[in-house]
């Protein structure tokens, strides 16, 4: 997996980020015995603090940080969509009618959704901001609202980005009959 | 393209923020303009802006991303006491594994399924729980038995199935070179587990070949049932610009009812939709509905209007036997099945099966083509006649009959006895079905005489003969006109029928006559003599075995008679009475039983006694869908009734869906009778108290109005109460008191001064001061509330009101700082409600005694204390009003609890 950046510093800091977030999940799920599903937004929130704590990590800003952490929970769902995707096809010896087809039911297929990571790592080259937006509204579940303020822009640069940011992907999955 | 080509996207990114930023009309200006300049630019700027469009319309990527399962799940683990063998497969749902026992107890292989804890959601793990508790008490031999569901300490949910090795059913078939009638009995044995499903209350909702396997052994199983509910999962897809996604559906297309294509509710009738599809496939070997992949806004089209070939028709040339024996029966079979309106299709799987039988056994089956007697029996239908159905009720009371008589190994002439009772009764009701559906001419209902011409014209007919007299014939048309509501005709009927029986000898007819009388006389309000009639009927009963039946029937008339008098402990006593009996005696069957839990229900009902009447309302509902009942009007008043039930129990939640049940059926009537405006305004009260506000104001006004408009002068002064309510809730405080004068003015004129209904309009009255900050004033309006359902409680009334004004006025008192009488208020009210609800029972009622009790314990400074009250509320908001309700998530934050 991939950071953003090439420098090994930052290469450290994001495994270990890796490595924190999936410590917090485990202990969140833990924490919430009976009460509530895993919430990826509340699990960023509290690994900034967390990180901060422990390791006096000086980020810029709370936004970075959060871009970062929205790339490795990327990370995390890519993972798990391709091993699924590697499963399917790899087929397993007896799979009952127990087996339901992903397609059926999510949005996006987990094909798909390898795609639009490998995507995203090439807009991150030209435009890092976009590729960082769409980590933290589609895999992390950010709405809007708390993207812009979390930038400190108005929702509506937030949504025109979106927009973009989204064309670009849709362009890049479905090629026209040009191509 | 701007894939792969960082250097491109610099070069139109700025560029597609401005053509973004134009109307849509000068978007192609802009790209002329820049094709001057850089070409390459501006195509790529073209095939941007069409994906930019494409990706708005399908809403692509508005869903978040499907959630990591970190918790990993590995071969060797344990979960309780299975280990886990080896991954079975994954899906979009999440995992599935085998394992085994460990404890060497049984050898048993189990699937464990592992759903993406997203699935369950926010504070969904105890629902989880409850529901699959729920779903594992669906034991079938034809059901793949759910045996655990829970969530491990990671918050991983789970569910142990059994695990099944088989094919799928079409598979099945084919493989086995199966004819159709074996197919059909497999067929069968799919149904028998549906039915037990449905009378549980439990939706399949993707029902499938895939999901019907069938072992080496020829058994059936069913599986997943329930889950997709369980797992929170959309039945439908979540909006009709889902099925613009080129080959993503959320369920499986071909098996998808029209209501689940168009995001109407989905009931038990979709499960028999997607049962004739079944069917279809595994007759024909071919597919109704054809779903052209390429253009999904066509499933839409085809699931809807398209209305598929005869399964007989699609079979073609090729195979003219298999065409030749499809045709007719079991293609109106299958096209019944697959109606586009629910109401059209078989009432239950329970009838779904009836006819398949009938048509393996060579009777004529119940469903008929389009031709004249299926005309007129619709017309009958609309002239409210549920009374074919009746038949049919009684049809399986007979054949219960007659087959606990074999087996109680009765004396002879208790034997023969029982027999002729049956031969009259089966005389009777074939003429029942006759009269109904055949004779009827279009349009007119029959005169009683009329009637009974043809019915002794045919009587004469018939082999029983001598067997049937005039007084039985005109008792089962009292009965029917009395299933038809038409009380006015059932009573003159049933006075005939009495002064014949008087003129003969036979203490049975007597007796039942007399009975039955009581029952039409006392719903006219006739007490005194419908008591009389009763006393009479069963002293016409000499105490002995054979008349049993008859014995019944009287104390259930007693029964009734009681509660139409608000005598409610009479009601049950009479009406226990009846149930000892049925349960000793040979005669009991589904029908029996199913009349006298509704009495059950009722007198508890009646009696105050509301937790009681609970679990004989839940088994007659139960016994209602078995039978295919379930969605007549006599369910709708079921429905409502135990939906009350639950609601004065103090169980909002439940009643609310059950209250929304009744509305259905009483919508879906083919009569198209309104909904009854008591329904409409007993769901619109439990709304209210679930804090669904303006749903509840809406069906409240139009319950008002419906009243208004038909003079039903209780439903008019009741929604006066709940009114008020909700529009204090709302903040209309001035519309609130408005109400409440107008209620005042229409009471007074209608109740006798100091009755207890006024207690229930000053509380109101109180609340809404109190809401205006004007203390005193409500203080003294609830006293003077508590005064009067006090006295009304010494009295003996039925309905205690006084936790409920106790409880409000602990929560004035609160508010006004006076703790100390508030926890005596709330003390008072918790004691009262012991009195009434059985100890564990999780209610409503209690929850905001507690509360108060809590609230007042802590201004006190009896922290410790209050703290004990408080979890005992949390306790019983969970249990009563949900988990997500407003209330109990605020409870629970006050208390510092996760969630």
């Amino acid at each position: 997996m991939k950071s953003g950046d090439g420098s090994d510093a930052h290469d450290a800091l994001f495994s270990s980020l890796y490595r924190e977030l999936h410590r917090l999940a485990r202990r969140e799920l833990a924490l919430r015995n009976g009460q509530a599903a895993f919430s990826p937004t509340t699990l960023l929130h509290e690994a900034y603090l967390d990180m901060a704590d422990r390791h006096g990590i000086d980020f810029p800003d709370r936004a970075r940080f959060m871009g970062y952490a929205a790339r490795v929970m990327r990370g995390l769902i890519v993972d798990e969509a391709r091993s699924r995707s590697a499963l399917k096809r790899g087929g397993q010896a007896v799979i009952t009618s127990l087996n339901t087809d992903v397609a059926e039911q999510h949005e996006v297929p987990d094909e798909e959704l390898l795609r639009v990571s490998e995507l995203l790592d090439e807009l991150a080259a030209s435009e890092p901001p976009l590729s960082e937006l769409v980590d933290l509204k589609f895999f992390c579940g950010f709405s809007v609202a708390e993207i812009a303020a979390l930038r400190g822009v108005c929702e509506r640069t937030v949504q025109r980005d979106w927009e973009k940011a989204r064309a670009y992907l849709y362009r890049g999955l479905r090629p026209g009959p040009a191509e | 393209m701007t894939g792969g080509n960082p250097e491109l996207w610099r070069r139109l990114t700025r560029h597609l923020d401005r053509a973004l930023g134009l109307p849509r009309a000068d978007r192609a200006a802009y790209l002329d303009g820049l094709r001057d300049s850089d070409d390459e630019a501006a195509r790529e700027l073209a095939a941007l802006l069409a994906a930019h469009d494409a990706a708005g319309d399908e809403r692509f990527l508005e869903n978040r991303a499907p959630h990591p399962m970190l918790p990993s799940i590995e071969p060797g683990q344990s979960l309780g006491a299975y280990v886990l063998e080896r991954e079975l497969g994954r899906g979009g749902m999440g995992s599935v594994w085998l394992a085994r026992r460990t404890d060497g107890r049984f050898e048993r292989a189990v699937a464990v399924k592992f759903p993406d804890p997203s699935l369950i959601g926010r504070g969904g793990e105890e629902r989880f729980r409850q529901e699959g508790g729920i779903l594992a008490r669906l034991v079938h031999p034809h059901i793949a038995q759910l045996l655990d569901a829970g969530v491990t300490a990671d918050s991983q949910p789970f569910l142990v199935i059994e695990h099944v090795d088989g094919v799928p059913l079409d598979r099945y078939c084919v493989d086995h070179g199966l004819p159709v009638e074996a197919c059909i009995r497999l067929f069968l044995d799919v149904l028998s587990a549906v039915t037990a499903a449905h009378a549980q209350l439990v939706v399949h909702r993707d029902l499938k070949p895939a999901n019907v396997l069938v072992t080496r052994n020829g058994q059936v199983k069913l599986l997943d049932f329930g889950i997709a509910k369980l797992l929170d999962q959309p039945a439908s897809p979540a909006a009709s610009s889902q099925m613009t996604r080129v080959g993503v559906f959320a369920l499986t297309p071909e098996y998808a009812a029209p209501e689940q294509v168009s995001g109407a509710p989905v009931s038990t009738a979709t499960d028999i939709y997607a049962l004739g599809v079944m069917l279809y496939v595994l007759l024909s070997g071919r597919h109704p509905v054809t779903i052209p992949v390429q253009a999904p806004l066509d499933l839409v089209r085809a699931v809807l209007d398209t209305v598929p070939a005869d399964m007989s028709a699609a079979v073609g040339a090729d195979s003219p036997a298999l065409k030749a024996k499809l045709r007719g029966d079991l293609d109106t079979i299958v096209r019944k099945a697959m109606s586009k309106e629910p109401a059209d299709r078989y009432a239950s799987a329970a009838s779904f099966a009836d006819d398949l039988s009938r048509y393996l056994r060579h009777d004529p089956i119940a469903a008929r083509p389009d031709s004249a007697a299926y005309r007129i029996r619709k017309l009958v239908r609309r002239n409210r006649a549920g009374a074919a159905l009746a038949g049919l009720a009684l049809v399986s009371a007979v054949t219960g009959v007659i087959a606990t008589v074999h087996q109680a190994g009765l004396a002879r002439e208790e034997r023969d006895y029982a027999l002729r009772q049956l031969a009259r009764a089966e005389a009777v009701i074939d003429l029942d079905q006759f009269l109904l559906t055949e004779a009827a001419p279009m349009g007119r209902p029959l005169e009683v005489s009329e009637l009974l011409q043809r019915a002794e014209q045919i009587v004469r007919r018939q082999a029983a003969g001598g067997a049937v007299s005039r007084v039985d014939l005109l008792l089962s048309i009292g009965d029917q006109y009395d299933i038809l509501d038409e009380v006015d005709r059932a009573r003159d009927v049933l006075e005939m029928a009495y002064a014949e029986a008087r003129a003969t000898d036979d203490p049975s007819l007597r007796a039942r006559s007399a009975c039955a009388l009581a029952g039409a006389v006392a719903a006219g309000g006739g007490w005194t003599r419908a008591k009389e009639l009763v006393a009479e009927g069963q002293a016409f009963l000499p105490d002995e075995r054979r008349h049993v039946l008859d014995r019944i029937r009287c104390l259930k008339a007693a029964s009734h008679v009681a509660r139409v008098d608000d005598d409610g402990a009479s009601a049950i006593s009479r009406i226990e009475e009846a149930r000892a009996l049925l349960e000793k005696s040979p005669y009991r069957s589904e029908i029996q039983e199913l009349s006298i839990l509704m009495d059950v229900a009722e007198s508890y009902r009646v009696a105050g006694r509301q937790a009681e009447a609970l679990p004989s309302f839940e088994r007659a509902a139960a016994l209602l869908a078995a039978l295919g009942r379930d969605q007549t009007q006599k369910a709708g008043t079921l429905y409502n009734n135990w939906a009350l039930s639950l609601e004065l129990s103090g169980r909002p939640r439940d009643a609310e869906a059950v209250y929304r049940r009744g509305i259905e059926v009483s919508r879906s009537d083919e009569a198209g009778e309104a909904v009854s405006p008591m329904l409409l305004l007993n769901y619109s009260r439990v709304l209210w108290r679930l804090g669904m506000l303006d749903k509840a104001a809406r069906h409240a006004e139009e319950a008002y109005d419906r009243a208004l408009d038909s003079g039903f002068a209780v439903v008019v002064n009741q929604s006066v109460i709940v009114l008020a309510r909700i529009y204090r809730d709302r903040g209309e405080l001035a519309r609130s008191v408005a109400i409440l004068e107008e209620g005042d003015r229409r009471w007074r004129l209608w109740l006798p001064a100091g009755h207890a209904a006024f207690a229930s309009l000053d509380l109101q009255h109180g609340l809404t001061a109190h809401a205006r900050g004007d203390t005193p004033a409500a203080l003294r309006l609830i006293d003077r509330a508590y005064l009067i359902a006090e006295d009304a409680r010494r009295r003996g009334s039925n309905a205690d009101f006084t936790p409920v004004v106790l409880t409000r006025r602990a929560e004035v008192r609160n508010a006004a700082g006076r703790s100390r009488e508030a926890e005596e208020d709330a003390r008072l009210a918790l004691d009262r409600l012991r009195a009434v609800l059985p100890p564990d029972f999780l209610s409503a009622l209690r929850a905001d005694a507690y509360l108060a009790l809590g609230r007042a314990l802590e201004a006190e400074g009896r922290g410790a204390e209050g703290n004990t009250a408080l979890v005992e509320a949390l306790k019983h908001f969970e249990g009563s009003m949900g988990l997500d309700h407003p209330q109990t998530v605020a409870l629970r934050r006050q208390l510092g609890r996760p969630g």
